[in-house]
């Protein structure tokens, strides 16, 4: 079906936001209050409920085929090597974002904090150019 | 951090990841895949040391609650995405309304489903 690019655009951005929650909400189910260092989640559903949100799930993903194939919607393909650098990138960010003399907008950093956070800082630094260079690294 | 480390363990565990309509192809080398997890590893376990050394909370949520916001987000989503939404972006092909518009609604009420199996929790 012929249509307008910006429609075209904005309609297979939004389906890919679509499917790219359902795979959240999938792993999330299947992550059966895994055991992070921060963050935790509680598994509080039953498998009836989960049964039926995979249902849902595909269904939802069944009627986003249908509107790929009505629309002659395009697939994009995205490198995996991309998606781990782009993610090394923001982690990089991330963590420069919370060195010590950056904290100081928040308020003063004791002193104590600063000498304490700086060396594990760099540390995770390093690991994350490390990252950077392995996917670099073809 | 934690959070996306754990998101990228799980693509390069899988090999990349395969929907309608996109796609994250594997294009590493062999080799890359292992060298990579060990270092997300070393990266989690510095995240464990900073966490014991400066008394850091662990966030906890259910799965209930977190479904809830994800598919409410996306409720929102679906609805920004109807062809009367679409004007801002010129004239809408009546035609497309015709095709998009019912499958949205089927969409919305699939999620509609689901909110209520998860209020059932």
């Amino acid at each position: 079906m012929d249509f307008g690019d910006s429609h075209r655009r904005s309609i297979t951005n939004a389906l890919r936001y679509t499917e790219e929650t359902l795979g959240t909400v999938e792993a999330a189910l299947m992550s059966q209050g895994r055991l992070n260092v921060l963050h935790r989640i509680e598994d509080d559903l039953t498998p009836a409920q989960k049964e039926k949100i995979c249902d849902c799930i595909r269904a939802i993903r069944s009627i986003i085929a249908s509107l790929k194939d009505t629309l002659s919607l395009e697939a994009h393909a995205i490198p995996l090597s991309r998606v781990i650098a782009g993610a090394a990138s923001a982690l990089w960010i991330t963590l420069t974002e919370t060195e010590p003399k950056r904290l100081t907008r928040y308020g003063p950093v004791p002193e104590e904090i600063s000498t304490a956070l700086g060396p594990d800082l760099e540390r995770l630094i390093v690991q994350v150019h490390e990252l950077q260079a392995i996917v670099a690294h073809r | 951090m934690e959070k996306d480390l754990v998101q990228q363990e799980r693509l390069l565990r899988s090999r990349g990841e395969k929907g309608v309509l996109y796609e994250v192809v594997d294009t590493l080398r062999d080799g890359q895949h292992q060298k990579i997890l060990a270092q997300v590893t070393k990266l989690l376990k510095c995240i464990a040391l900073v966490k014991d050394q400066f008394s850091l909370e662990v966030e906890q949520t259910n799965l209930q609650k977190m479904l809830v916001g994800e598919l409410t987000m996306l409720s929102v989503w679906l609805q920004e995405t109807k062809t009367k939404k679409l004007r801002g972006y010129g004239t809408v092909d009546e035609e497309l309304q015709h095709r998009l518009d019912p499958l949205l609604e089927e969409m919305s009420d699939q999620i509609g489903k689901t909110l209520k199996t998860l209020a059932g929790a």
